[in-house]
C-alpha cells in the first residue's frame, strides 16, 4: 500500500496534478514563516532595543544601598547585574566650578546596549560596552567650555583628580531625572571611595541593573519584592519608559494583524488550490474505485499522498521563507541600524501547522466524501449531499480559527480578524454574485470585447463571484493595513512633533523670570510658559484623611508640585467641571489621574497643606492631559490668588537645536542657581526607536502585500482551465486573438475595478474597528481610498489577467481542446 | 450451468429535486459464465444505470443482484470493491484513463492495486496486444481517441476478469477505429473466456453478442428472453 501511494504520488507530480497545490501549500507556509520569523526578528531586535533605554532588564532603584543578599541571590539566579550611583557634585579645575550630575557606574555597566564616547561632540562615535576605567571620566561636551580645559587634562572632584579621558555622546540608559543637574559626568564606582564625596545623609540614587532571562528576572524580582521598604522600586521598560513602551505595544499589535492577515491569505490560497485538487481528483476517486480499491484504501492512500505534500510543502516553504527573511535583514540590517538576534522556531511551526492544519481542513474532508461516495456516482459527477460542502467550510474555518487564536495568542484579535473575514465574505460574494448574475449590465449593449467580456463575467457568475471575494480580501488587507500602517506612523509622529521641548529649567526664582525671558527671547528661543512650583501635599478630602482607591497608584506620601495659573495650560483639556476666569475664587482644578486614584468628584472640599499652612479649596475642575508632552505638568492647579502668597520656584521647558548646545553654558553662567535637565538625548533615541518601528511595519506591510498579489495570482491560475476552454472555443469561432485577449483584459480589468470598490469599503470598515478598538488611535475617514480602490483593482486584475492568461491565446485552439477533453 | 449473474426484481430511483425519479424497474435477468450479451435501448432507457448495478458500482433501490453466487446489494462498499478487483474489469464510453499517468502506468494500476508483482511485464504484453506497443510511454492526452480506448482495454484484460462490463465502448469513437475495438474486444474475450456485458447503440456491436437485452422505460421489453433457458 505504501509503495503504491508512493508511486501514485510520483506519478501525479510528475503528471503536473499537484504542482498547483504545492505552489499554494509553499506559499501558505512561506507567507506566514516569513512574516512570523520577520516579526520575530524585529520583536526581539526591537525589545533588546528598547531594553537598553534602561541599559538592562530590570533595574531596582533605592535611595539607599539594598541588602547584599538581594544582589546575591540574583547572581545565584543566574541574572548579570551592575550597579549605579547618581548624583550631583562640584568638580573643579583651578578658579572654575561646575555642578555636575554624576553617574557612577560599576563592574558590568551597561548590561544592555552601549555608551558612546568620542573626541569631540560631533564627529565619529566610539561604542564601548562598558563605562570609563578608573581614574578616568567621561563627560557631557559643554562641560569643557565651562571649566576651560581639554580632553585630557585633570580636574578635581571631591577629594581626587580624574583624567577627562573622552566626550561621552550616548547613554543608553541617559533618561532625564530630577537628579539630572548640570552637564554629566560618567566615572567608575571604584573612584568613588578616593573622591569622598559620598557622606550620611548626601542625596544619592542608586540603581541596580539586572539582565537575564525573562522569567528568570520575573522569579528574582517576585521574591523580593515583598521586602521592598519605602522609596525602593523596580523599573523595567514599560514602567519606565511608558511612551516607548506604548510605541512598542501598537507596533506589536499591527505586526501581529498582518501575520493574522498574512495566515487568513495564506488559507484562501489553500482552500482555492484544494477545491481544484479534489475537483480533479474525483476522476481518480471513482477509477480507483471500479478498479477495484476500497474506501479505506483509497482513504489511506490520499491520507499518504497528502502528508507527503505536506512535507514537501512544508520544507519548500521554510526554505522560502528563512532565505527571503535572511535576504531582507540582509539588506535592511543596517538600514535598521540594530543588532539583530537570530530568530526563534516558533515562526516556521506557525508555518508548518498553517499548511498542515489547512490541508487537513479544507482537501482532506472532500477526498474522504468522495471516497465513501458510489463510484458512479462521482463518475457522473452527482452532487454529493450538502454535507460534505459544509463540513469542508466548517473544517477550514475551525482550522482557520485554531490558527489565527495560535498565532496571535489574543482571542479578541483572532475573533475580528476571522468576523471581518466572514462578514466581507458573506458580503462581497452575495453582492457580487447577484450583481454578475442578475443584473442586465448595461455593457450587455456594448460591442466587441466589451459585450464579450460582460458575457463572460455573466456566464462565470459563480467563478466570477470566488474570483472577485478573493481579490476584494486580498486588496481589501493590504488597504487596511495600509491604514492603519498611516494611523500608526503619524500617531508616532505626533506624540513627538518636531521641536518638541527637549530642556526644562526650574529652580527659577521669581525674580529672575523677566531676565530669563529676556535671555530666551534674545536667542530666539520660545518656552513652553513659566509655571511656579509650590511643593505641597492634599491633607484631606471632605474633612477626612485622602484615601487611594483600590487597583489605583497614588504615593501620598511625597509632595506634589503645586502651580497656579490664570489660563488653562496649553495642551490641557477640561474633562469635567469648567475653568475659572480671571479671578478664581478657593478652587482647585485636579488631573484626571490623580481624581481617579483619590475618587475625588465635583464639588469636593480638599485641604492642602503647603509648609505649616493649611487651606481649604473646592473641586471646580478635572483635567486630561499628557504627560510625555515634554512641558511642565501639574496634578494641582490653582487660581492665582489662591497660591500667589507662597513662596516658590519656577519651572519651564524649551527646544534646544543639538549645534546650540553652548547656550546653556552662557545660560548656567548667567543664571548659576538654576538648573537645567537635558531631555534631548531620550527625545533622540524615542525618534529613532519609533523610525525603525516604522520602518519594520513598512517592511512587514510590502511582504503582505507581496502575499497578496500572489494569492490572487494563484485565484486566476484556479479558474484557468475553463478560460483555456471558452478561448479555445469562441477563437475556434473565428473570433480574432486580439478580440479573446482584449475581452480577457476588459472581463479582468471590470472585475478587479468592482473587487476595489468592495475592497476600499471594507478596508475602511475594518480599518475603523482596528483603530479603534484594538490600537485605540484616532479614525477619520479616506476619500482618497474610494478612487484608489476601484483603480488599482482594475489595473491589477487586468496586468495579472494578461500575465495569466496570455498563454490562453498563446496556445493553438486545437491543442487546449483536446488536452481538456 | 449456474448463473455467474442473476438479478432478482431490481429496481432504481433516484431522489431530484422534483421527487422521486424511477430510471429502473422490475428487472430480473441471468448470465451465464463465458456469455457475451449486449444491452440496448433508446437514450435514457436505463442502461448505463443497469450496467452499474450488475458491475456493484452502485446500489439498486430495491430487488437482489448475486455475482457467482454471492447477494452483492448485501456487502458494504468495500467488499463489493474487493469482489470488483478480483473478478470485473471495466471499459467506459468515455475511456476514464487517468490523464496523469503514461500508458502503461494506466495499465498497471489495476495490476498494482492486487498487488501483482510483475505488473509492469504484464502491461507491456497487453499493450503489446493490443496494438500500442509503441506508445508505452504517452500521456492519454498523448493518444487519439481510439488509442485511449486500446489502453482502457488492456487495462479491463489485464486482470484477466471473469466479468467484464462495456459502456458504450464505441461510443466516441470513427466506425472503422469502433471496428478495431469490437474486433480487439471480442477476441480477448474468447481468449479469456470472460463473460462479456456491454451496453451499446452500434448494432453491429450488438450483433455479435449471444444475447441482446432491450431496456425501454426502464424495463426489459422481453422480459422471458433475459432469463437463461
Amino acid at each position: 500500500m505504501l509503495r503504491l501511494a508512493l508511486r501514485l504520488f510520483w506519478r501525479d507530480w510528475r503528471g503536473g496534478e499537484l504542482g498547483v497545490l504545492l505552489a499554494a501549500l509553499v506559499l501558505a507556509v512561506g507567507i506566514v514563516s516569513t512574516l512570523g520569523l520577520f516579526i520575530d526578528r524585529l520583536q526581539r531586535a526591537v525589545e533588546l532595543r528598547s531594553a537598553t533605554f534602561i541599559a538592562g532588564d530590570l533595574v531596582l532603584q533605592s535611595p539607599r544601598p539594598v541588602p547584599a543578599d538581594w544582589i546575591e541571590a540574583a547572581r545565584a539566579a543566574g541574572l548579570r547585574e551592575a550597579e549605579v550611583l547618581r548624583f550631583s557634585t562640584m568638580v573643579f579645575r583651578g578658579d572654575a566650578m561646575q555642578l555636575v550630575s554624576v553617574k557612577a557606574v560599576g563592574e558590568g555597566y551597561p548590561l544592555l546596549g552601549r555608551v558612546g564616547i568620542g573626541a569631540s561632540p560631533e564627529g565619529a562615535l566610539e561604542e564601548r560596552d562598558r563605562g570609563p576605567p578608573a581614574g578616568e571620566v567621561w563627560v557631557d561636551a559643554r562641560l569643557l567650555p565651562a571649566l576651560g580645559i581639554a580632553l585630557g587634562e585633570r580636574i578635581g572632584l571631591g577629594a581626587t583628580e580624574l583624567r577627562v579621558g573622552a566626550i561621552l555622546r550616548k547613554e543608553p540608559d541617559g533618561g532625564g531625572s530630577l537628579v539630572a543637574m548640570g552637564p554629566r559626568l560618567m566615572m567608575n564606582l571604584a573612584d568613588i571611595g578616593a573622591a569622598g564625596v559620598l557622606q550620611p545623609g548626601s542625596r544619592v540614587q542608586y540603581a541596580y541593573l539586572f539582565a537575564g532571562e525573562a522569567a528568570r528576572v520575573a522569579a528574582w524580582r517576585a521574591g523580593i519584592e515583598a521586602g521592598l521598604l519605602p522609596g525602593q522600586r523596580f523599573v523595567t521598560v514599560e514602567e519606565g519608559q511608558p511612551r516607548v513602551a506604548r510605541a512598542l505595544g501598537r507596533a506589536e499589535s499591527f505586526l501581529m494583524l498582518a501575520g493574522s492577515l498574512g495566515v487568513v491569505l495564506a488559507g484562501i490560497a489553500l482552500a482555492m488550490a484544494a477545491s481544484r485538487y479534489t475537483e480533479r481528483h474525483a476522476d481518480y476517486v471513482a477509477i480507483l474505485k471500479t478498479l477495484g480499491l476500497t474506501a479505506g484504501a483509497i482513504r489511506a492512500l490520499y491520507a499518504g499522498n497528502l502528508l507527503l505534500l505536506a512535507l514537501a510543502g512544508i520544507a519548500l516553504g521554510w526554505l522560502c521563507a528563512w532565505v527571503l527573511q535572511a535576504a531582507v535583514f540582509a539588506v535592511l540590517g543596517d538600514l535598521l541600524g540594530m543588532e539583530l538576534p537570530a530568530a526563534g522556531t516558533r515562526a516556521l511551526w506557525l508555518g508548518a501547522g498553517t499548511g498542515a492544519l489547512s490541508l487537513l481542513g479544507l482537501a482532506t474532508p472532500p477526498l474522504l466524501a468522495m471516497a465513501g461516495a458510489s463510484p458512479l456516482g462521482v463518475l457522473r459527477r452527482e452532487r454529493t449531499p450538502g454535507a460534505p460542502r459544509a463540513a469542508v467550510y466548517a473544517s477550514g474555518l475551525a482550522a482557520l480559527a485554531l490558527l489565527l487564536y495560535w498565532y496571535s495568542g489574543d482571542w479578541r484579535l483572532g475573533l475580528l480578524v476571522l468576523g471581518c473575514l466572514l462578514a466581507s465574505a458573506a458580503l462581497v460574494g452575495s453582492f457580487s454574485y447577484l450583481l454578475l448574475r442578475r443584473a442586465r449590465l448595461p455593457g450587455m449593449q456594448a460591442q466587441g470585447m466589451l459585450r464579450l467580456a460582460f458575457a463572460a463575467l455573466q456566464r462565470h457568475a459563480a467563478l466570477n463571484a470566488l474570483q472577485t471575494l478573493v481579490f476584494a480580501l486580498s486588496l481589501m488587507l493590504a488597504l487596511v493595513m495600509v491604514l492603519v500602517r498611516g494611523a500608526l506612523i503619524d500617531d508616532w509622529q505626533r506624540e513627538l512633533p518636531p521641536r518638541t521641548p527637549n530642556h526644562f529649567l526650574v529652580n527659577i526664582a521669581p525674580s529672575q523670570l523677566e531676565r530669563l525671558g529676556e535671555f530666551l527671547a534674545g536667542r530666539g528661543i520660545t518656552h513652553a510658559g513659566l509655571y511656579p512650583m509650590v511643593p505641597g501635599r492634599i491633607a484631606a478630602v471632605n474633612g477626612a484623611p485622602p484615601r487611594v482607591e483600590d487597583g489605583e497608584e497614588l504615593n501620598l506620601d511625597r509632595e506634589f508640585n503645586l502651580t497656579w495659573s490664570d489660563t488653562l495650560p496649553a495642551e490641557n483639556r477640561i474633562s469635567a467641571g469648567r475653568w475659572w476666569g480671571a479671578q478664581g475664587g478657593d478652587e482647585v482644578s485636579v488631573e484626571a489621574g490623580v481624581a481617579r486614584a483619590l475618587g475625588l468628584a465635583l464639588g469636593d472640599r480638599l485641604t492642602v497643606q503647603v509648609g505649616a499652612e493649611r487651606f481649604e479649596v473646592t473641586l471646580s475642575s478635572i483635567r486630561e492631559l499628557d504627560w510625555d508632552t515634554m512641558r511642565p505638568n501639574f496634578f494641582l492647579v490653582f487660581p492665582r490668588r489662591v497660591l500667589e502668597k507662597q513662596a516658590g520656584m519656577w519651572i519651564t521647558s524649551f527646544y534646544l537645536e543639538p549645534d546650540r548646545k553652548l547656550v546653556l553654558n552662557e545660560l548656567v553662567r548667567e543664571f548659576p542657581t538654576v538648573s537645567v535637565l537635558e531631555m534631548d538625548a531620550i527625545l533622540a533615541q524615542l525618534r529613532g526607536i519609533t523610525a525603525q518601528l516604522a520602518l519594520a511595519v513598512e517592511l512587514v506591510l510590502a511582504l503582505l502585500v507581496i502575499a497578496g498579489a500572489l494569492v490572487m495570482v494563484a485565484s486566476v491560475q484556479a479558474g484557468l482551465d475553463a478560460r483555456f476552454r471558452e478561448s479555445a472555443i469562441l477563437r475556434a469561432l473565428g473570433a480574432g486573438r486580439r478580440l479573446v485577449l482584449g475581452s480577457l483584459i476588459a472581463e479582468f480589468a471590470l472585475l478587479g475595478m468592482f473587487a476595489g470598490t468592495l475592497a476600499a469599503a471594507g478596508a475602511e470598515t475594518v480599518a475603523w474597528l482596528v483603530q479603534t478598538r484594538l490600537m485605540d488611535l484616532a479614525f477619520r475617514v479616506h476619500p482618497l481610498l474610494w478612487l484608489l480602490g476601484p483603480l488599482a483593482g482594475a489595473v491589477i486584475a487586468a496586468l495579472l489577467g494578461v500575465f495569466t492568461c496570455r498563454r490562453v491565446v498563446d496556445t493553438p485552439p486545437v491543442v487546449v481542446l483536446r488536452e481538456l477533453a | 450451468m449456474k448463473p455467474l449473474i442473476v438479478a432478482s426484481n431490481v429496481g432504481k430511483e433516484v431522489v431530484t429535486a422534483e421527487g422521486a425519479l424511477g430510471i429502473l424497474e422490475g428487472i430480473s435477468l441471468e448470465i451465464n459464465p463465458g456469455e457475451a450479451v449486449a444491452i440496448v435501448g433508446a437514450s435514457g432507457s436505463g442502461k448505463s444505470t443497469l450496467l452499474g448495478l450488475l458491475a456493484g458500482l452502485d446500489l439498486p433501490s430495491s430487488g437482489s443482484i448475486r455475482i457467482d453466487g454471492e447477494d452483492i446489494t448485501r456487502l458494504g462498499e468495500d467488499a463489493r470493491a474487493r469482489l470488483r478487483a478480483r473478478m470485473v474489469g471495466f471499459v467506459f464510453q468515455s475511456f476514464q484513463l487517468l490523464p496523469g499517468l503514461t500508458a502503461i502506468e494506466n495499465v498497471m494500476l489495476p495490476l498494482e492495486i492486487r498487488g501483482d508483482r510483475d505488473a509492469a511485464a504484464r502491461a507491456r504484453d497487453y499493450l503489446g496486444r493490443v496494438g500500442l506497443a509503441q506508445r508505452l510511454g504517452h500521456y492519454p492526452r498523448q493518444l487519439s481517441g481510439g488509442e485511449q480506448q486500446r489502453v482502457a482495454i488492456a487495462r479491463a484484460f489485464a486482470c484477466t476478469p471473469r466479468l467484464l462490463f462495456a459502456d458504450e465502448p464505441t461510443g466516441n469513437l470513427d466506425a472503422a477505429t469502433g471496428a478495431r475495438v469490437i474486433d480487439l474486444i471480442f477476441a480477448l474475450q474468447a481468449e479469456q473466456g470472460a463473460t462479456l456485458v456491454l451496453v451499446t447503440h452500434d448494432e453491429r456491436l450488438a450483433a455479435r453478442c449471444a444475447r441482446r437485452l432491450t431496456l425501454d422505460g426502464g424495463r426489459l421489453r422481453d422480459a422471458v428472453a433475459a432469463l437463461t433457458c
